[in-house]
This record gives structure tokens, sequence and C-alpha cells, in this order.
């Protein structure tokens, strides 16, 4: 007498095939699919005739069957060796991710190609350890040096000045020799340079708005840069090639209408 | 008489050769095939056993399969060997016979106790 295939009948059956699936997928050559097809369809007529808990019972244990397909049809490998292999593509893969990440948020990255102390206040420190430019009690509380910076490539980059209380950017164009040349344009906040080649930073120093001690110095190593490159945008700090100074040997008292990094 | 327990490994040897006799003298479906087993005497043959053989069989093109409607339930698959599965047949015949007569050769002159059992 035919049996009656209800809706719990089927889902023990899909139950029963995703175990078998899960049993075969690693290591079946055959297409997983075209086996499972016929399962559903070969089980579910003999179903209809002995009812679905005999049908599932003459196929045993999925993982046995699955065995079984597989002495049958062939293995494509140990499952344990393939997951070995997936692991380690996984692995692989996530670095590769993670290596170019790091490699991509390194690539914004500009050169000090040179310096000049344009302002005459500046001065080498013949008491310092090290190379240190000083401009001692500068006429406007400020002063100026040029720095060169480069793009080492390989795609254009825009420059920005980052800005503090006590200094101020500007980008200049340069022309042939990496010298400032007006007639390429004026100053600017920000520039593009192309790969491989130079501009012009302005580097303005000054005295805050705000009252100073006497015999105080303020010292830089280095200037922020915001730089971007292909979409990233990274702050770079490019080192001035000496320490540079702005020292005050008498009270220092903002002039009024101050302007933070203004001064001059 | 209670039957010999039989070998698996016999049994998986010759199964797809009963397969072939089998639907060479009548197409069947899955099911309908693990009957015509038992009623042949391998009473423990299941679908579990069987599917797996049909599957490689069709795979290897020795059988065909075609849907034939049913009135209980989903169509059922019918198999029947193709040419090639009747050539297979001949073949995978004339080797068993062959080796049915060289067992039945072997098998009389063997000791049916081992040495030791005849020592006093």
């Amino acid at each position: 007498m035919p049996a009656t295939v209800t809706r719990a009948d089927r889902k023990a059956l899909r139950q029963y095939l995703r175990k078998f699936s899960w049993a075969t997928q690693d290591y079946l050559r055959t297409p997983l699919q075209r086996i499972r097809a016929d399962l559903r369809h070969d089980t579910l007529a003999a179903a209809g005739e002995i009812g679905m808990g005999q049908a599932l019972a003459d196929l045993g244990d999925p993982r046995a069957l699955a065995d079984r397909f597989a002495d049958e049809h062939g293995r494509r490998g140990v499952r344990g060796a393939r997951l070995g292999v997936r692991i380690l593509g996984g692995a692989l893969a996530v670095a590769c991710v993670v290596g170019a990440v790091i490699g991509l948020r390194a690539l914004p990255r500009v050169e000090n190609a040179g310096q000049t102390w344009t302002d005459e206040w500046f001065q080498l420190d013949p008491n310092a350890w090290e190379p240190t430019y000083l401009a001692t009690d500068p006429a406007d509380g400020s002063a100026t040096m040029e720095i060169t910076v480069r793009n080492p490539g390989p795609f254009p980059e825009t420059i920005t000045g980052v800005d503090t209380e006590v200094s101020r950017t500007t980008l200049h164009p340069t022309g042939p020799g990496g010298t400032i040349d007006g007639t390429q344009g004026p100053a600017q906040r920000t520039l593009t340079v192309p790969a491989g080649e130079v501009a012009v930073l302005r580097l303005t120093i000054s005295l805050p708005c705000a009252p100073v001690a006497p015999d105080t110095t303020i010292g830089f190593t280095g200037t922020d840069l915001r730089v971007t490159m292909i979409g990233i945008t990274r702050t770079v700090t490019v080192p001035l090639g000496a320490n540079v100074g702005l020292r005050t040997t008498e009270q220092w008292e903002p002039p009024p209408g101050c302007v933070p990094g203004e001064l001059g | 008489m209670v039957p010999a327990q039989r070998d698996p490994q016999l049994l998986k040897g010759v199964l797809p050769m009963l397969v072939l006799a089998l639907l060479a003298e009548r197409e069947s479906y899955g099911y309908e095939l693990v009957d015509r087993l038992s009623d042949a005497g391998l009473v423990d043959v299941a679908t579990g056993t069987l599917y797996p053989v049909l599957s490689r069989l069709e795979r290897d093109d020795l059988v065909a399969s075609r849907l034939v409607a049913s009135p209980a339930g989903p169509a059922r698959k019918y198999y029947r060997p193709t040419p090639a599965g009747h050539a297979h047949l001949t073949g995978a015949d004339a080797a068993w016979r062959d080796l049915v007569a060289v067992v039945q050769h072997v098998m009389p002159t063997t000791p049916a106790a081992g040495p030791d059992d005849t020592q006093e």
C-alpha cells in the first residue's frame, strides 16, 4: 500500500541529505549536486512505498553512505589535507590583504631633498651638540626657512601643510632646478606634486600669540604634512635636516590682534 | 539451514555484475531492484548499498535511466543496461565463470582443518 510522504518526512530527508552533503563535499569526484538530486528523488520514490522512516533507515548512516559513494566514484583527496590546503590558502589570502592595506597606507610619503635657511635670523648655534639653527629675537617674532620636498612616487601626491600655533606652511611650485619660480604660480596651501618631482615648502616659525618668558626657545626637528596618494591620506613628518629653534631673550608680548602662526 | 555469513567484500565485487544482470533481464527502479536482489537471496543489500553502485554504473555509461510516472508518489527512475553495459556484463560473466572454475578446482583439495588440528 502506498505510503504518504508528509512535510515532516521531507524535512527528515532534507536533514539527511544535508549530513550526506557535508560528509561528501570534500572528496567526491562526481558533482555532488547530481548525486544528491538522484538520492533525493529515489528516496522520495521509495518512501512512497515503504514510508520515509524505512527509506532513510535503508540508506543507513549518511557518512557511511558518503563513503560508499566515494568508494564507487573515486576520492578527490584526503579530507584533512584538503582542509589544510584551504586553511593555508585562507591564511595567505588574509596575509596578502593585510600586507596590501599596510603597504598602501605607508605609500603616501615625501622626502626632504634639501633645506635653505632663507632668513638672516637663522644662525648655526656653535654650542649645540647637534646641528642647530637658531633665530634669536627676530624682528617681527618669526623666521622662515625653505625645505625642498620630493614625491618619491609612484603616483602623484597632493601635499597640504599642517599648521600649528607657532608654525605656518606654504607650498610653492618650482621651476627648473627645483627652485621657487613665481611664473609657476603663487604660494598655495595645497599643492599636487607629480611622481619624482619636487616642491618647495616654506615653513614660518613664530612666537605664539601668548606671553613668553625671557630665554625661551621654541624648537622643531620636523614639520608635518598631510599627503594624499591614490585616495589614501597620511600625515608625514618631514625632517628639517637640523634642529631649528626660535629664541627670545626678552619677555615676549604678542601684538594686538595676533593670529596664531601668522606673525610676520 | 543457517545461511553462511556473507563477506561484504565478496558482495562488493559481484554486486555491479548482479545489478547489470538483473537490469538486462528487466529494467527496474532502485527500490524494486533491492527487492529483486532480496528475492534472489541477497537480503542484506539495502538501498544504501545499491544506490552508489547504480550511480557509478550510470556515470560510466553502463546503465541508462528514464523517469516513469508513478500513480503512487514521484516518478520512478528506471535503469537499463546500455550497449556498453551489456558488453561489460558479458565480460564480467565470463570472468566470473572463470574465477568460479578456479575456485571450485582449488577448494576440494584444501583441507578443512589446519595441520595443527590434526596433531595429537
